[in-house]
Protein backbone atom coordinates (compact mmCIF):
# COMPACT_ATOMS: atom_id res chain seq x y z
CA UNK A 1 0.00 0.00 0.00
CA UNK A 2 1.61 3.65 -0.84
CA UNK A 3 1.70 5.75 2.00
CA UNK A 4 3.00 8.60 0.67
CA UNK A 5 1.05 11.79 0.65
CA UNK A 6 0.10 12.45 -3.02
CA UNK A 7 1.66 15.05 -5.31
CA UNK A 8 -2.06 16.19 -6.33
CA UNK A 9 -5.57 15.53 -5.11
CA UNK A 10 -8.43 16.74 -6.28
CA UNK A 11 -11.96 16.05 -4.23
CA UNK A 12 -14.87 16.44 -5.61
CA UNK A 13 -13.59 19.40 -7.82
CA UNK A 14 -15.99 20.73 -9.91
CA UNK A 15 -15.37 23.16 -12.60
CA UNK A 16 -17.70 26.07 -14.54
CA UNK A 17 -17.94 25.58 -18.45
CA UNK A 18 -15.21 27.82 -20.17
CA UNK A 19 -14.67 29.00 -23.72
CA UNK A 20 -15.65 25.39 -25.39
CA UNK A 21 -14.98 23.40 -22.05
CA UNK A 22 -18.33 22.03 -20.80
CA UNK A 23 -16.53 21.97 -17.17
CA UNK A 24 -16.58 19.44 -14.99
CA UNK A 25 -18.38 18.01 -11.73
CA UNK A 26 -17.41 16.44 -9.08
CA UNK A 27 -14.01 15.42 -10.09
CA UNK A 28 -12.07 12.91 -7.79
CA UNK A 29 -8.35 13.13 -8.49
CA UNK A 30 -5.17 11.61 -7.33
CA UNK A 31 -1.29 11.25 -8.82
CA UNK A 32 1.40 9.80 -7.13
CA UNK A 33 4.79 10.99 -6.72
CA UNK A 34 6.72 9.78 -9.72
CA UNK A 35 3.77 8.51 -12.26
CA UNK A 36 3.04 9.64 -15.64
CA UNK A 37 -0.62 9.70 -16.18
CA UNK A 38 -2.69 10.22 -19.94
CA UNK A 39 -5.33 12.06 -19.17
CA UNK A 40 -8.32 11.97 -21.64
CA UNK A 41 -11.27 13.41 -22.03
CA UNK A 42 -14.29 13.58 -24.57
CA UNK A 43 -12.98 16.81 -25.91
CA UNK A 44 -10.19 18.43 -26.10
CA UNK A 45 -11.17 22.27 -24.68
CA UNK A 46 -11.85 19.91 -21.35
CA UNK A 47 -8.84 18.43 -21.35
CA UNK A 48 -7.16 21.50 -21.70
CA UNK A 49 -9.32 22.83 -19.33
CA UNK A 50 -8.29 20.43 -16.92
CA UNK A 51 -4.49 20.95 -17.46
CA UNK A 52 -5.08 24.54 -16.43
CA UNK A 53 -7.08 23.86 -13.27
CA UNK A 54 -4.31 21.36 -12.62
CA UNK A 55 -1.82 24.27 -12.97
CA UNK A 56 -3.91 26.35 -10.81
CA UNK A 57 -4.78 29.11 -13.58
CA UNK A 58 -9.24 27.77 -13.10
CA UNK A 59 -10.59 28.40 -9.83
CA UNK A 60 -12.96 25.87 -8.54
CA UNK A 61 -16.53 26.17 -8.33
CA UNK A 62 -16.42 24.06 -5.35
CA UNK A 63 -13.96 21.24 -4.11
CA UNK A 64 -10.89 20.26 -2.58
CA UNK A 65 -7.25 20.48 -4.97
CA UNK A 66 -4.55 19.49 -2.01
CA UNK A 67 -0.68 19.97 -3.47
CA UNK A 68 1.30 17.65 -1.70
CA UNK A 69 -1.09 17.54 1.08
CA UNK A 70 -1.97 21.15 1.16
CA UNK A 71 -5.46 22.32 0.29
CA UNK A 72 -4.81 25.02 -1.60
CA UNK A 73 -6.71 28.74 -0.91
CA UNK A 74 -7.72 29.70 -4.37
CA UNK A 75 -9.59 32.98 -2.75
CA UNK A 76 -5.79 34.85 -2.63
CA UNK A 77 -3.79 34.39 -5.90
CA UNK A 78 -0.55 35.05 -3.63
CA UNK A 79 -1.31 32.07 -1.37
CA UNK A 80 -0.71 30.06 -4.96
CA UNK A 81 2.30 31.76 -6.17
CA UNK A 82 4.94 28.84 -4.16
CA UNK A 83 2.44 26.10 -5.24
CA UNK A 84 2.51 27.53 -8.93
CA UNK A 85 6.54 27.39 -8.77
CA UNK A 86 6.32 24.07 -8.22
CA UNK A 87 4.41 22.99 -10.98
CA UNK A 88 5.70 22.84 -14.87
CA UNK A 89 2.73 23.97 -17.11
CA UNK A 90 3.81 23.04 -20.83
CA UNK A 91 0.90 24.25 -23.07
CA UNK A 92 0.03 26.11 -26.00
CA UNK A 93 -1.25 29.26 -23.80
CA UNK A 94 2.35 29.18 -21.67
CA UNK A 95 4.50 32.10 -22.61
CA UNK A 96 7.24 34.02 -22.36
CA UNK A 97 7.77 37.49 -21.09
CA UNK A 98 8.41 39.33 -24.61
CA UNK A 99 10.11 41.88 -23.67
CA UNK A 100 12.47 40.19 -22.13
CA UNK A 101 16.01 37.85 -23.33
CA UNK A 102 15.30 34.04 -24.12
CA UNK A 103 18.32 34.15 -21.60
CA UNK A 104 16.53 36.19 -19.29
CA UNK A 105 13.12 34.32 -19.54
CA UNK A 106 15.11 30.95 -18.58
CA UNK A 107 16.95 32.90 -15.75
CA UNK A 108 13.65 34.90 -14.37
CA UNK A 109 13.03 33.08 -11.81
CA UNK A 110 16.69 32.80 -10.45
CA UNK A 111 17.02 36.10 -10.97
CA UNK A 112 14.38 36.55 -8.26
CA UNK A 113 15.34 34.16 -5.69
CA UNK A 114 19.21 34.15 -5.47
CA UNK A 115 18.11 37.69 -5.44
CA UNK A 116 21.41 38.71 -8.05
CA UNK A 117 21.27 39.11 -11.75
CA UNK A 118 25.08 38.22 -12.15
CA UNK A 119 23.85 34.67 -12.89
CA UNK A 120 24.27 32.25 -16.06
CA UNK A 121 22.77 29.18 -17.12
CA UNK A 122 22.96 26.12 -15.33
CA UNK A 123 24.70 22.98 -16.78
CA UNK A 124 21.11 21.27 -17.59
CA UNK A 125 19.50 24.10 -19.17
CA UNK A 126 22.59 24.86 -21.35
CA UNK A 127 22.72 21.34 -22.20
CA UNK A 128 19.22 21.11 -23.60
CA UNK A 129 19.47 24.32 -25.34
CA UNK A 130 22.22 22.72 -26.90
CA UNK A 131 20.37 19.70 -27.63
CA UNK A 132 17.08 21.67 -29.17
CA UNK A 133 19.70 24.18 -31.07
CA UNK A 134 18.55 27.54 -29.31
CA UNK A 135 21.88 28.30 -27.76
CA UNK A 136 22.38 30.89 -30.32
CA UNK A 137 18.87 32.58 -30.11
CA UNK A 138 18.94 32.94 -26.11
CA UNK A 139 20.07 36.49 -26.36
CA UNK A 140 16.87 37.45 -28.74
CA UNK A 141 14.26 38.78 -27.19
CA UNK A 142 11.51 35.84 -26.32
CA UNK A 143 9.06 38.17 -29.17
CA UNK A 144 11.83 37.93 -31.90
CA UNK A 145 12.15 33.94 -31.94
CA UNK A 146 9.85 31.82 -34.27
CA UNK A 147 6.67 30.32 -32.72
CA UNK A 148 8.43 26.70 -32.75
CA UNK A 149 11.89 27.89 -30.90
CA UNK A 150 9.43 29.46 -28.74
CA UNK A 151 7.86 26.56 -27.43
CA UNK A 152 11.13 24.81 -26.67
CA UNK A 153 12.31 27.59 -24.95
CA UNK A 154 9.09 27.06 -22.79
CA UNK A 155 9.67 23.14 -22.20
CA UNK A 156 13.62 24.11 -21.17
CA UNK A 157 12.46 26.87 -18.44
CA UNK A 158 9.47 24.75 -17.20
CA UNK A 159 11.42 21.51 -16.79
CA UNK A 160 14.45 22.78 -15.74
CA UNK A 161 12.74 25.02 -12.64
CA UNK A 162 12.91 22.27 -10.27
CA UNK A 163 9.08 21.09 -10.59
CA UNK A 164 7.25 18.40 -8.50
CA UNK A 165 4.45 18.29 -11.64
CA UNK A 166 4.99 18.60 -14.79
CA UNK A 167 1.92 19.22 -17.38
CA UNK A 168 2.47 18.23 -20.70
CA UNK A 169 -0.67 19.90 -22.69
CA UNK A 170 -0.91 18.96 -26.44
CA UNK A 171 2.98 18.86 -27.46
CA UNK A 172 2.01 17.56 -30.63
CA UNK A 173 -0.07 20.77 -31.45
CA UNK A 174 2.98 23.44 -31.10
CA UNK A 175 6.82 21.78 -30.76
CA UNK A 176 7.87 20.37 -34.33
CA UNK A 177 7.52 16.77 -34.98
CA UNK A 178 11.53 16.84 -34.90
CA UNK A 179 11.83 18.43 -31.77
CA UNK A 180 8.73 16.78 -29.62
CA UNK A 181 10.28 12.68 -31.49
CA UNK A 182 14.12 13.97 -29.54
CA UNK A 183 12.01 15.26 -26.15
CA UNK A 184 9.90 11.88 -26.13
CA UNK A 185 12.98 9.94 -26.60
CA UNK A 186 15.57 11.78 -24.36
CA UNK A 187 12.28 12.20 -21.71
CA UNK A 188 13.80 9.81 -19.07
CA UNK A 189 16.98 11.85 -19.54
CA UNK A 190 15.45 15.23 -18.88
CA UNK A 191 13.11 14.50 -16.34
CA UNK A 192 13.82 12.97 -12.68
CA UNK A 193 12.05 9.93 -12.44
CA UNK A 194 10.34 10.90 -8.86
CA UNK A 195 8.41 13.91 -10.63
CA UNK A 196 5.19 13.82 -11.32
CA UNK A 197 4.04 14.14 -14.85
CA UNK A 198 0.96 14.63 -16.67
CA UNK A 199 0.47 14.63 -20.23
CA UNK A 200 -2.51 14.99 -22.25
CA UNK A 201 -2.61 14.56 -25.79
CA UNK A 202 -4.14 13.09 -28.57
CA UNK A 203 -0.97 11.66 -29.68
CA UNK A 204 -1.20 8.09 -28.85
CA UNK A 205 2.79 7.41 -29.82
CA UNK A 206 3.66 9.90 -27.16
CA UNK A 207 1.05 8.78 -24.57
CA UNK A 208 2.61 5.19 -24.78
CA UNK A 209 5.97 6.37 -24.71
CA UNK A 210 5.58 7.82 -21.97
CA UNK A 211 2.54 7.44 -19.47
CA UNK A 212 2.44 4.73 -16.96
CA UNK A 213 -1.14 5.35 -16.23
CA UNK A 214 -4.33 6.54 -18.27
CA UNK A 215 -6.99 8.63 -16.49
CA UNK A 216 -10.26 9.26 -18.22
CA UNK A 217 -12.37 12.11 -16.84
CA UNK A 218 -15.99 12.63 -17.87
CA UNK A 219 -17.34 16.36 -18.50
CA UNK A 220 -20.24 17.42 -17.18
CA UNK A 221 -23.24 15.98 -19.21
CA UNK B 1 -37.70 60.24 -16.22
CA UNK B 2 -37.41 57.05 -14.23
CA UNK B 3 -35.14 55.65 -16.96
CA UNK B 4 -33.16 58.60 -16.90
CA UNK B 5 -32.92 58.75 -12.66
CA UNK B 6 -31.50 54.83 -13.38
CA UNK B 7 -29.03 55.38 -15.94
CA UNK B 8 -27.71 58.79 -14.04
CA UNK B 9 -27.63 56.10 -11.09
CA UNK B 10 -25.55 53.19 -12.52
CA UNK B 11 -23.18 55.26 -14.23
CA UNK B 12 -22.50 56.69 -10.72
CA UNK B 13 -22.37 53.42 -9.30
CA UNK B 14 -19.78 52.32 -11.65
CA UNK B 15 -17.65 55.14 -11.81
CA UNK B 16 -17.37 55.06 -7.54
CA UNK B 17 -16.51 51.49 -7.95
CA UNK B 18 -14.10 52.66 -10.81
CA UNK B 19 -12.50 54.95 -8.49
CA UNK B 20 -12.95 52.70 -5.53
CA UNK B 21 -10.85 49.93 -7.59
CA UNK B 22 -8.31 52.32 -8.44
CA UNK B 23 -7.98 53.26 -4.56
CA UNK B 24 -7.39 49.48 -4.11
CA UNK B 25 -5.36 49.25 -6.56
CA UNK B 26 -3.00 51.64 -5.38
CA UNK B 27 -2.82 50.66 -1.62
CA UNK B 28 -2.23 46.84 -2.73
CA UNK B 29 1.11 48.15 -4.91
CA UNK B 30 2.18 50.61 -1.59
CA UNK B 31 1.72 47.91 0.33
CA UNK B 32 3.78 45.31 -1.64
CA UNK B 33 6.50 48.41 -0.97
CA UNK B 34 5.90 48.93 2.15
CA UNK B 35 6.55 44.82 3.10
CA UNK B 36 9.74 44.16 1.07
CA UNK B 37 10.88 40.59 1.08
CA UNK B 38 14.68 40.04 0.44
CA UNK B 39 14.21 37.74 -2.49
CA UNK B 40 14.21 39.67 -6.10
CA UNK B 41 15.42 43.11 -4.85
CA UNK B 42 17.96 43.54 -7.18
CA UNK B 43 15.41 42.53 -10.17
CA UNK B 44 13.02 44.64 -9.01
CA UNK B 45 15.61 48.00 -8.81
CA UNK B 46 16.67 46.53 -12.26
CA UNK B 47 12.90 47.48 -13.65
CA UNK B 48 12.93 50.79 -11.69
CA UNK B 49 15.83 51.75 -13.59
CA UNK B 50 14.61 50.41 -16.63
CA UNK B 51 11.48 52.31 -16.44
CA UNK B 52 12.78 55.68 -14.72
CA UNK B 53 15.17 55.55 -18.45
CA UNK B 54 12.43 54.72 -20.49
CA UNK B 55 9.77 57.25 -19.03
CA UNK B 56 12.44 60.60 -18.14
CA UNK B 57 15.68 60.22 -20.03
CA UNK B 58 14.13 58.44 -23.32
CA UNK B 59 11.60 61.58 -22.83
CA UNK B 60 14.34 64.21 -22.78
CA UNK B 61 14.73 65.31 -26.70
CA UNK B 62 11.06 65.55 -26.44
CA UNK B 63 10.12 67.87 -23.12
CA UNK B 64 13.42 70.16 -23.40
CA UNK B 65 12.00 71.77 -26.83
CA UNK B 66 8.89 72.10 -25.61
CA UNK B 67 9.65 73.64 -22.18
CA UNK B 68 11.90 75.86 -24.37
CA UNK B 69 9.11 76.89 -26.59
CA UNK B 70 6.27 77.20 -23.89
CA UNK B 71 9.52 79.11 -21.57
CA UNK B 72 10.40 81.55 -24.64
CA UNK B 73 6.74 82.41 -25.28
CA UNK B 74 5.80 83.16 -21.85
CA UNK B 75 8.74 85.64 -21.49
CA UNK B 76 7.66 87.43 -24.58
CA UNK B 77 4.37 87.78 -23.76
CA UNK B 78 4.99 88.40 -20.43
CA UNK B 79 7.50 90.82 -20.93
CA UNK B 80 5.63 93.21 -22.97
CA UNK B 81 2.27 92.57 -21.03
CA UNK B 82 3.63 93.84 -17.29
CA UNK B 83 6.72 95.58 -18.56
CA UNK B 84 8.61 93.39 -16.91
CA UNK B 85 8.60 94.36 -13.68
CA UNK B 86 5.82 91.37 -12.51
CA UNK B 87 7.88 89.45 -15.35
CA UNK B 88 9.75 86.89 -12.76
CA UNK B 89 6.36 86.45 -10.60
CA UNK B 90 4.12 85.92 -13.54
CA UNK B 91 6.40 83.24 -14.81
CA UNK B 92 6.73 81.37 -11.66
CA UNK B 93 2.90 82.04 -11.11
CA UNK B 94 2.41 80.02 -14.54
CA UNK B 95 5.67 77.48 -14.75
CA UNK B 96 6.42 76.20 -11.37
CA UNK B 97 2.98 75.98 -10.52
CA UNK B 98 0.82 74.85 -13.23
CA UNK B 99 2.17 74.75 -16.40
CA UNK B 100 5.33 72.34 -15.25
CA UNK B 101 3.14 69.80 -13.73
CA UNK B 102 0.41 69.71 -16.11
CA UNK B 103 2.52 69.78 -19.54
CA UNK B 104 5.40 67.07 -17.65
CA UNK B 105 2.12 65.32 -16.82
CA UNK B 106 1.05 65.47 -20.56
CA UNK B 107 3.75 63.82 -21.85
CA UNK B 108 4.35 61.06 -19.44
CA UNK B 109 0.88 59.95 -20.63
CA UNK B 110 1.55 60.43 -24.25
CA UNK B 111 4.96 58.20 -23.92
CA UNK B 112 4.57 56.24 -20.46
CA UNK B 113 0.97 55.75 -19.85
CA UNK B 114 0.01 54.45 -23.19
CA UNK B 115 3.06 52.53 -23.49
CA UNK B 116 2.16 50.71 -20.21
CA UNK B 117 -1.00 50.01 -20.98
CA UNK B 118 -0.46 48.25 -24.09
CA UNK B 119 2.21 46.07 -22.31
CA UNK B 120 -0.12 44.90 -19.75
CA UNK B 121 -3.08 44.32 -22.24
CA UNK B 122 -0.73 42.35 -24.24
CA UNK B 123 0.94 40.99 -20.79
CA UNK B 124 -2.42 39.76 -20.45
CA UNK B 125 -4.01 38.50 -23.64
CA UNK B 126 -0.91 36.38 -23.89
CA UNK B 127 -0.93 34.96 -20.65
CA UNK B 128 2.37 36.53 -19.38
CA UNK B 129 1.13 37.60 -15.97
CA UNK B 130 1.00 33.87 -15.75
CA UNK B 131 4.19 33.29 -16.95
CA UNK B 132 5.23 35.35 -13.66
CA UNK B 133 3.00 33.34 -11.32
CA UNK B 134 3.96 30.18 -12.75
CA UNK B 135 7.85 30.98 -11.84
CA UNK B 136 6.59 31.68 -8.51
CA UNK B 137 7.00 35.65 -8.83
CA UNK B 138 3.80 38.35 -7.71
CA UNK B 139 2.79 40.24 -10.93
CA UNK B 140 1.84 43.01 -8.21
CA UNK B 141 5.56 43.55 -7.17
CA UNK B 142 7.14 42.69 -10.46
CA UNK B 143 5.03 44.64 -12.80
CA UNK B 144 3.40 47.21 -10.87
CA UNK B 145 5.70 48.42 -8.11
CA UNK B 146 8.95 48.93 -10.25
CA UNK B 147 6.15 51.32 -12.71
CA UNK B 148 5.07 52.76 -10.17
CA UNK B 149 8.04 54.03 -8.50
CA UNK B 150 9.60 54.28 -11.92
CA UNK B 151 7.25 56.30 -13.13
CA UNK B 152 6.76 58.65 -10.38
CA UNK B 153 10.50 59.39 -9.69
CA UNK B 154 10.59 59.72 -13.64
CA UNK B 155 7.70 62.67 -13.47
CA UNK B 156 9.58 64.46 -10.65
CA UNK B 157 12.79 64.24 -12.35
CA UNK B 158 10.94 65.68 -15.67
CA UNK B 159 9.22 68.40 -13.46
CA UNK B 160 12.29 69.97 -12.13
CA UNK B 161 13.63 69.79 -16.42
CA UNK B 162 10.87 71.23 -17.56
CA UNK B 163 10.40 74.23 -14.84
CA UNK B 164 14.23 74.52 -15.26
CA UNK B 165 14.69 74.56 -19.29
CA UNK B 166 11.55 76.34 -19.43
CA UNK B 167 12.69 79.58 -17.21
CA UNK B 168 16.55 79.91 -18.04
CA UNK B 169 16.00 78.42 -21.52
CA UNK B 170 13.46 80.40 -22.41
CA UNK B 171 15.08 83.38 -21.04
CA UNK B 172 18.29 82.30 -22.97
CA UNK B 173 16.65 82.22 -26.39
CA UNK B 174 14.55 85.25 -25.83
CA UNK B 175 17.65 87.45 -24.41
CA UNK B 176 18.09 89.03 -27.76
CA UNK B 177 14.64 90.79 -28.33
CA UNK B 178 13.14 91.48 -24.70
CA UNK B 179 16.40 93.31 -23.17
CA UNK B 180 15.30 92.02 -19.57
CA UNK B 181 18.97 92.09 -17.90
CA UNK B 182 19.55 88.13 -16.36
CA UNK B 183 20.36 89.99 -12.84
CA UNK B 184 16.87 91.15 -12.63
CA UNK B 185 15.53 88.66 -14.05
CA UNK B 186 16.91 85.83 -11.80
CA UNK B 187 15.91 88.52 -8.71
CA UNK B 188 12.98 88.77 -9.37
CA UNK B 189 12.21 84.71 -9.99
CA UNK B 190 13.99 84.37 -6.66
CA UNK B 191 11.53 86.92 -4.79
CA UNK B 192 8.70 85.10 -6.69
CA UNK B 193 9.33 81.97 -6.25
CA UNK B 194 8.46 80.63 -2.10
CA UNK B 195 8.97 77.25 -0.48
CA UNK B 196 5.56 76.33 -0.78
CA UNK B 197 5.44 76.62 -4.47
CA UNK B 198 8.26 73.75 -4.68
CA UNK B 199 6.56 71.74 -2.51
CA UNK B 200 3.07 72.04 -4.26
CA UNK B 201 4.92 71.44 -7.63
CA UNK B 202 6.61 68.23 -6.34
CA UNK B 203 3.19 67.26 -4.65
CA UNK B 204 1.99 67.76 -7.84
CA UNK B 205 4.55 65.57 -9.54
CA UNK B 206 4.01 63.31 -7.29
CA UNK B 207 0.14 62.59 -7.24
CA UNK B 208 0.29 62.71 -10.83
CA UNK B 209 3.09 60.27 -11.67
CA UNK B 210 0.58 57.84 -9.21
CA UNK B 211 -2.94 58.65 -10.73
CA UNK B 212 -0.67 58.15 -14.11
CA UNK B 213 1.27 54.54 -13.35
CA UNK B 214 -2.41 53.50 -11.25
CA UNK B 215 -4.80 53.77 -14.22
CA UNK B 216 -2.63 52.65 -17.12
CA UNK B 217 -1.93 49.79 -15.36
CA UNK B 218 -5.32 49.21 -13.78
CA UNK B 219 -6.74 49.53 -17.82
CA UNK B 220 -4.20 47.42 -18.94
CA UNK B 221 -5.12 45.00 -16.82
CA UNK B 222 -8.79 45.39 -17.90
CA UNK B 223 -8.08 43.65 -20.66
CA UNK B 224 -9.63 40.00 -21.18
CA UNK B 225 -9.07 37.64 -24.10
CA UNK B 226 -9.21 39.86 -26.99
CA UNK B 227 -6.35 41.77 -28.54
CA UNK B 228 -8.63 44.34 -30.12
CA UNK B 229 -9.63 45.34 -26.55
CA UNK B 230 -6.03 46.94 -25.90
CA UNK B 231 -6.50 49.88 -28.25
CA UNK B 232 -9.83 51.17 -26.47
CA UNK B 233 -8.18 50.13 -23.23
CA UNK B 234 -5.09 52.80 -24.45
CA UNK B 235 -7.80 55.38 -25.22
CA UNK B 236 -9.40 55.20 -21.80
CA UNK B 237 -6.10 55.27 -19.85
CA UNK B 238 -4.79 58.32 -21.47
CA UNK B 239 -8.11 60.54 -21.15
CA UNK B 240 -8.47 59.17 -17.89
CA UNK B 241 -5.19 59.89 -16.71
CA UNK B 242 -5.38 63.22 -18.02
CA UNK B 243 -8.16 63.84 -16.50
CA UNK B 244 -8.11 62.81 -13.19
CA UNK B 245 -4.34 64.89 -14.10
CA UNK B 246 -6.37 67.92 -13.96
CA UNK B 247 -8.77 67.75 -11.22
CA UNK B 248 -5.54 67.28 -8.74
CA UNK B 249 -3.86 70.00 -10.15
CA UNK B 250 -7.41 72.14 -9.15
CA UNK B 251 -7.41 70.50 -6.13
CA UNK B 252 -4.29 70.97 -4.87
CA UNK B 253 -3.75 74.80 -6.29
CA UNK B 254 -6.94 75.76 -4.19
CA UNK B 255 -5.37 73.66 -0.99
CA UNK B 256 -2.15 75.67 -1.19
CA UNK B 257 -2.90 78.80 -2.76
CA UNK B 258 -6.54 79.61 -1.75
Amino acid sequence: MNTETPVVELEDYYLAPQDESRGFAGVNFCLQRGEVVALRTERPADGRMLMRALATWVSPLAGVYRFMGTPLDFSDYRSLLPIKAKIGYIGSDASMISNRSVRENLLLQRFYWENRLGIDLHEKARSLCRQFDILNKLDMRAAQVNSRDYMIAICIRELTKSPEMVLFSQPEDFIGHAHLEMLVERWSSIVDNNITVVVFSYDDNIIDALANRTVTLETTS
Amino acid sequence: MIHIIGKTGRRSIRSIQHLLELFALTYRIMRCGFHRPPEGRVLVRRIVAEQIYFTAIQALPLIIPIALVIGSAQIIQFAELSAQYDLGKTVVLLTVRELGPVVTAMIVILRSATAVTIEMGYMKVFHEMEAFQMAGLDPIRMICLPRLFGITTAMISLFIVFDLVSIFGGYALVWGVTYIPLGNFIVQIGKAISGSDIIVGLLKAIFFGATITVTSLYRGFDVQKQITEIPMATSRAAVESFLYCLLINIFLSIIFYL
